[in-house]
């Protein structure tokens, strides 16, 4: 696995280094450029003053040199050189040091050049050159110094110098400039990889400290969740997002948890009052009249568990995909009288009414097994749980594929954190779990059918404790009026 | 003896007052948290068998109510809550013992009968009086090595007074402890039941029973 560090920090390091070696090399161009410039400036300013020490007097080229004046060219040491030329190529003059030519270039008049060129002495040098033509003076001041034969009358003739300097300085100068170019560039890249690992550490730390904190996360610590002191704003959302995952993963597992101490109570219950029936109808089994109870009790015991078991593998079905919808005409009041009809003497013990609101036929496309299912747990969870004495109140509209099915009643209290947790598994109001023949898994099965369905359903209770559930399909384009609700217990 | 038995399941409620009152257990039962409260305060008895998970009242509440009240009877609570926590809670409550669900009800009595000797300070089951000896593990009576036949209610008499042996105990202390809740018995059926004893147990020599006049009868 790479390293998301190690890669920032050799990419960003190497960016440095680039960038500045390009300008390294960039500023020694131009430090040489200018440097060379200025010896070259130099070298033409030596031979502009020789150029005015040339006099041309009666045919006769004359030099006014004076040795003294120009103490580079009489050093023994390093000296530079001077050559004159006539521009027959005839050499008029060499300085003292000079032995053999300097080259000779041909120019055009007045337009000195300066280029690299090996030094008589075996040096590499600089050499200046000009042709120029020597100023016209009226007669000799140094017969010293004359050095060309005097040309036909009238006519001028043009001289070529050449001044030749060793170039040691100048590239000891450029050598010393590139060496600290070299230098202070390698410094900065070694400074700047230091300054972007410091960076780097200290910009992975919050994510080093996430890593722990995730790290020392498991099943059991479910509830803790990360914070980094000093947070940075763009990890800020990423750790949002992660303790968001927690919250949800800690909720999923407390589910899980009750959902195991759930199922575990609802089988060791029966189990134990089938142990009990068992051992108190073996111990005493001349007692036929209870023996023939426990044998009652032992057969209702397994038609709940059955039950039990039946609402626990559609569930399981329904959440694996794995269970079949048809989709076949469905008369939804054919199928809320259906259920009515079997809820409709435990209702009256508990003198609870039904009012149905609904066109004579509301037929649609749909699985009527599974509505069916899903009204008789809507329409128990009603009797069950609606006030004695009360109404309970359905009501049904339908257009096209849409409809929309209300069933409302009185009820406790439910807090909204009781209302998020109706379909969850197991979950009764009740914690002693009381209620004989209720598991706590219609409401669970109504969800999971619904959405298998690709239905909505909605649980809330308003402020009068009409506790509601609705089911639809699509968008109806009249909602069904409230007018007024259920009346409350004792009202009917 | 007399067991409360507190427990929402009323099959297993049923169940469990048929077999305990066969083993010779006067018995209520209630099957919510306020009932159980109510009936344990101001009944009298020996064991309350306490469910945990009840309608109107929890049993932890029930219980710390009952001792809040100043109740010494012994609770057993029997639940389908098995975690050590939950055990550990129920007992510091103030539960005498504990005894998860599903149960052998074989030993729930064996339990009661455990606690009640408890409550007496005997650590064995076989009590000696006088040429009986009296095992309330077994329910059996003994005459040197003749079993004694004695009917439930007979046992249950001889087993209350040995339990309180030295002490007067009233006609109306048995009758609440043998016959459970109102309207059964009479001080009438309790002589019969005591002479029916003595009679069994060949007891006009000895006189393992003795009558207070007045006060109750009297094992020494």
């Amino acid at each position: 696995m790479h390293s998301l560090r190690r890669r920032l920090i050799l990419l960003l390091s190497g960016g440095f280094a680039i960038l500045l070696a390009l300008a390294g090399v960039d500023l020694a161009g131009r430090v040489r450029e200018r440097v060379t410039e200025e010896f070259d400036e130099a070298l033409l300013a030596k031979v502009q003053a020789l150029v005015a020490l040339t006099e041309e007097e009666n045919g006769r080229i004359e030099l006014d040199y004076v040795p003294s004046a120009m103490p580079e060219f009489e050093r023994a040491e390093a000296p530079d050189y001077f050559q004159f030329w006539l521009d027959d190529g005839t050499v008029l003059l060499r300085s003292r040091h000079l032995q053999g030519d300097l080259p000779r270039r041909d120019l055009p008049l007045d337009q000195p050049t300066v280029a690299d060129a090996p030094l008589p002495d075996g040096r590499s040098g600089r050499v200046a050159t000009w042709f120029f033509l020597p100023h016209h003076v009226g007669g000799p001041d140094d017969p010293e110094e004359a050095s060309a034969p005097p040309a036909s009358p009238g006519e001028r003739r043009g001289v070529v110098l050449a001044v030749g300097r060793g170039r040691e300085r100048l590239d000891r100068l450029l050598a010393g400039i590139h060496a600290a170019i070299l230098g202070v560039g390698g410094g900065a890249v070694l400074v700047g990889a230091l300054f972007v690992w410091r960076a780097m550490v200290s910009g992975f730390r919050p994510i080093d400290a996430i890593a722990a904190q995730v790290a020392r996360l498991d099943a059991e610590n479910l509830e803790a969740r990360i914070a980094v002191p000093r947070m940075p704003r763009e990890l800020a959302s990423v750790v949002g997002q992660m303790n968001a995952l927690l919250d949800r993963l800690h909720a999923s597992f407390e589910r899980e948890r009750r959902f195991t101490a759930s199922v575990a109570h609802e089988l060791r219950t029966p189990i134990s009052e089938l142990r009990s029936l068992a051992q108190v109808g073996a111990t005493w089994p001349k007692d036929e009249a209870a023996t023939v109870r426990y044998f009652e009790d032992v057969d209702e015991i397994a038609s709940q568990m059955d039950a039990v078991i039946a609402d626990l593998l559609l569930l399981a079905r329904c959440q694996a995909g794995v269970e079949a919808v048809a989709s076949v005409p469905a008369d939804l009041r054919e199928l809320v009288a259906s259920s009515w009809a079997k809820l409709a003497p435990r209702a009256q013990d508990r003198g609870l009414a039904l009012r149905l609101e609904m066109p004579p036929s509301l037929v649609i496309a749909s699985d009527p097994g599974k509505l069916a299912i899903v009204f008789n747990n809507v329409l128990g969870n009603a009797v069950c749980y609606a006030r004695p004495r009360s109404e309970i109140l359905l009501r049904g509209s339908a257009e096209g594929d849409a409809f929309l099915i209300d069933v409302a009643n009185s009820a406790d209290p439910l807090s909204r954190e009781e209302l998020e947790r109706l379909t969850e598994p197991f979950w009764r109001k009740d914690d002693a779990r009381s209620e004989p023949g209720h598991a706590g898994l219609g409401l669970s099965v109504v969800s999971a059918l619904v959405a298998l369905l690709g239905l909505q359903v909605t649980f809330d209770q308003d402020r009068d404790g009409i506790f509601r559930v609705r089911l639809k399909r699509g968008l109806l384009g009249r909602p069904i009026p409230y007018t007024g609700g259920v009346p409350p217990a004792g009202a009917t | 003896m007399k067991v409360l038995v507190v427990e929402d399941s009323e099959r297993l409620r049923r169940s469990l007052q048929h077999g305990l009152q066969r083993s010779g257990f006067a018995v209520d039962a209630v099957g919510d948290g306020e009932e159980g409260l109510a009936f344990a305060r101001h009944g009298v008895y020996d064991v309350v068998i306490l469910d945990l998970m009840l309608p109107k009242m929890d049993g932890l509440t029930l219980l710390r109510r009952l001792r809040a009240s100043g109740s010494k009877v012994h609770v057993l609570i029997l639940s389908a809550k098995d975690q050590v926590e939950e055990r550990i809670q129920g007992l510091q409550v103030g539960a005498d013992d504990y005894l998860t669900k599903p149960f052998a009800f074989e030993e729930l009595v064996a339990r009661l009968r455990a606690l009640i000797r408890r409550e007496h300070g005997a650590k064995s089951p076989v009590h000696q009086v006088g040429p009986l000896a009296i095992d309330t593990g077994l329910r059996a009576v003994k005459r040197g090595e003749e079993e004694v036949a004695l009917t439930r209610n007979e046992y249950a008499v001889l087993e209350y007074l040995v339990a309180r042996r030295g002490r007067v105990v009233s006609k109306s202390e048995l009758l609440e402890h043998i016959y459970a809740g109102a309207g059964h018995g009479s001080d009438n059926a309790i002589e019969v039941l005591v002479h029916q004893l003595r009679k069994k147990t060949g007891d006009g020599d000895a006189e393992v029973i003795r009558t207070r006049r007045g006060h109750g009868y009297l094992v020494d």
